[in-house]
């Protein structure tokens, strides 16, 4: 194989690597803890505002 | 200790407690408030021969003429139906009964003897609302159980204005800023958030329990009480009604599938796992 031939295989090798890693990186679930921490504002339907409070709750939501 | 200014009424209705909070609303107008949802369970509720719901469910197989609030429960139900993806089914009522659900939960419930369960039917295909009129088909039964639960507190939060948070059987609607930066709502994991213009529902396997392994929540997927690794989870939408579906639509499918379901949605929450109920 010429070094033109060699030099074409090893950057399509990379890009091969580089796709298969940027896959996985996508594949990979993302950790919850945004949606733990509420920091958050939601936005379906509406925009409700959440945000963490140091004040003492005045009721609760719960199972019922 | 509570904020200055902040009326409060706490009572029980729809099988659950209830409380009304507010600032600058009178203790008269929460009073009506509750006089307002007790009239609201007579309507909806199943458990009374008499109520406008056991009268609907008496007439399946022929068109019945419906109030306008019941009219716009049904609507409510098989809009439900389709943002869940079929989870959030009214019409699991027979295999609810089935499961041994069939009187208030207070009375003491028994473990069924009956059938196995079997899938309920497509809301959309027993369902049909007209003007001033619907049908359910032969057959079928709704209840309208957590629906109701979240759109009359959404009602209600309209209806009371102001700075104000409606919380029926742990569906919650705020209105306004509460004593300043957001209402704040204690959550099942012990923390507490404060909300502002929001509405928070929680659903889980956890209450209403009897038999052996036996609780409220159906999986129309299967007709029986459904099997989830979620114990509970608590979702924050724009109104209590969507709150509550989501809710239980991502109890039902389990932890895995239910983060992503809320995630997609971008709608913050709560999830609590534990062993499949």
């Amino acid at each position: 194989m010429t070094a033109g031939g060699l030099k074409a295989l090893a950057v399509a090798g990379t890009l091969l690597l580089a796709g298969a890693f940027s896959w996985a990186v996508a594949s990979v679930p993302k950790p919850d803890g945004a949606a733990l921490r509420p920091k958050v504002v939601g936005v379906a339907p509406g925009r409700p505002e959440v945000r963490p409070t140091t004040n003492p709750a005045l009721t609760q939501t719960y199972v019922s | 200790m509570s904020p200055d200014g902040l009326v409060r009424r706490h009572f029980g209705a729809l099988g659950s407690e209830c409380e009304l909070l507010a600032f600058g609303l009178s203790e008269a107008a929460l009073a009506e408030g509750e006089a307002w949802v007790r009239r609201a369970e007579t309507r909806f509720t199943r458990f009374e021969a008499g109520s406008e719901l056991s009268a609907f469910n008496r007439s399946a197989g022929a068109w019945k003429p419906v109030s306008p609030p019941m009219a716009r429960m049904l609507r409510a139900s098989l809009d439900a139906y389709v943002r869940s993806g079929g989870l959030v089914n009214v019409a699991i009522l027979p295999a609810l009964v089935a499961a041994g659900y069939s009187r208030r939960f207070a009375d003491g419930l028994e473990a069924p003897a009956g059938p196995s369960p079997q899938a309920a039917p497509a809301l959309p295909d027993v369902l049909e609302v007209a003007p001033g009129q619907a049908r359910l088909r032969a057959g079928c039964a709704i209840d309208l159980g957590g629906i109701a639960k979240g759109m009359l507190a959404d009602e209600l939060a309209l209806r009371l204005g102001g700075n104000v948070l409606c919380n029926l059987g742990g569906d919650l609607r705020a209105r306004g800023a509460g004593p300043g930066e957001g209402w704040p709502v204690g959550l099942p994991d012990g923390r507490t958030v404060a909300i502002t213009d929001a509405a928070l529902a929680t659903s889980g396997t956890t209450r209403r329990r009897w038999g052996q392994g036996l609780h409220h929540l159906i999986d129309p997927r299967s007709g029986a009480p459904a099997s989830t690794d979620v114990e509970s989870v608590s979702v924050a939408a724009g109104d209590a009604l969507s709150a509550e579906i989501y809710a239980k639509a991502a109890l039902l499918l389990g932890a895995s599938h239910g983060r992503r379901f809320l995630r997609e949605r971008g709608l913050f929450h709560v999830m609590l796992e534990g062993r499949p109920a």
